[in-house]
């Protein structure tokens, strides 16, 4: 018995008899060993979820959804919130990079007008139905949350440095660095190599509390045009910040204007790398999970 | 320097950095299982697992470890072994 068979026979027995319910109950279970469905999907299809939007009207964002299809992106709603989907034959997506941009572009098309709380890649549900049952379980939080980012745009700032400029600068600039620098060229020693060791160890700290320092700068320079920041982990050795920043959407410009005056002041030292605006990827962070019903 | 703000999905790297696991996300293995499911008919529902919004100006003062090792988030594999237990838990139970 496949679980399409199952699901059918779930349907009738649920509203009846009390036999019928245990047998119902017993059909649940089996249910849930079966993780992944050798079935082929339905003519029908599943419903690829984007995000959730408020909005008491169904919309309709045109013909991108992702799959290649280009099938219609609608609303599914459920009072005065709803969720953005596409119809789609599969059930298991791979990020790959055309299905990741399709993502990113729907959520970034209904992002131009209206707030979005984006769901992670990959999410397909059966039904619109099953879309409307999740979002009636779940509405509350999606209010609070809906209300918390509205009018709110995500910025990526990443910051990169030529470490080995640094270096040679800080041979320059810093006084105790060039000094024992200066000193093991000139010496020849004979515990060079230990000596080196230790000006390594310096040049280290010395590259850390300036990362530091330029990268509290940044951050206090842009404190006042944002509502809230959150520090990521860098990627690289050549990458000292790597941040996201909550603006508001009427204070775009104001941002944008700040971002640049930063990057100036740094010049050639720094290099900035500006993408946006993002839905609040890095503000929300919604988990869900499965549960079983209470009776 | 002019700094060029690059729209949102133009880079790869960018977007998986925000796509795959940000945002509201389901874990995997419940959404294999929503495969399966006709959350209408069964007696399953989904519900949120915990939910966080981040509205304060978080300064990076951790720059300690500039090549530092990946990071292990500890309470991300935890949760998602519990959800796994408590799945198959609620099958021997009923």
């Amino acid at each position: 018995m496949d679980s399409r068979q199952r699901r059918t026979a779930t349907k009738a027995p649920r509203k009846s008899t009390k036999a019928e319910k245990s047998a119902a109950e017993d059909v649940h279970v089996r249910i849930t060993e079966f993780a992944v469905p050798s079935e082929a999907p339905s003519v029908e299809g599943g419903r690829y979820v984007y995000g959730i939007i408020e909005a008491k009207q169904p919309l309709s964002f045109g013909k991108m959804g992702i799959g290649g299809a280009g099938e219609t992106v609608y609303t599914v709603n459920f009072q005065e919130i709803a969720a953005v989907v596409s119809k789609t034959s599969v059930y298991i997506f791979d990020p790959t990079r055309e299905n990741a941009l399709a993502h990113e572009h729907v959520i970034e098309t209904v992002m131009k007008t209206h707030t979005i709380i984006p769901m992670s890649f990959g999410t397909v549900f059966r039904t619109d139905d099953d879309i409307r049952e999740v979002l009636r379980s779940i509405f509350v939080s999606l209010k609070d949350v809906l209300k918390q980012m509205e009018g709110k745009l995500e910025f990526g700032l990443k910051v990169n440095w030529d470490r080995d400029r640094i270096i040679e600068e800080l041979k320059d600039s810093d006084e105790e660095i060039r000094q024992f620098h200066q000193e093991i060229t000139r010496k020849h020693l004979q515990s060079t190599y230990f000596a080196r060791m230790q000006l390594g160890r310096m040049i280290d700290k010395a590259l850390s509390e300036r990362a530091a320092q330029y990268v509290r700068d940044i951050y206090e320079a842009l404190r006042n045009v944002c509502v809230a920041s959150r520090d990521n982990k860098p990627i690289g050795d050549k990458m000292i910040m790597n941040a996201a920043f909550l603006v508001e959407r009427d204070r775009e410009a104001e941002f944008d204007a700040a971002v640049n005056k930063i990057a100036k002041f740094y010049g050639e030292l720094l290099n900035f790398k500006y993408t946006g605006p993002w839905p609040p990827y890095n503000f929300v962070n919604i988990r869900l999970k499965l549960e079983r019903g209470a009776s | 320097m002019v700094v060029e703000r690059q729209p949102g999905g133009t880079r790869l790297l960018d977007v998986l950095d925000r796509v795959l696991d940000k945002g509201i996300v389901i874990d995997a293995w419940v959404r294999f299982q929503l495969v399966g499911l006709d959350l209408i008919t069964v007696d399953a529902r989904i519900v949120v697992a915990s939910i966080e919004t981040y509205l304060n100006y978080a300064e990076s003062l951790r720059l300690t470890g500039l090549a530092a090792m990946p990071e292990v988030v500890l309470g991300e594999s935890v949760a998602t072994s519990r959800t796994l237990r408590r799945v198959r838990v609620s099958r021997k139970v009923a």
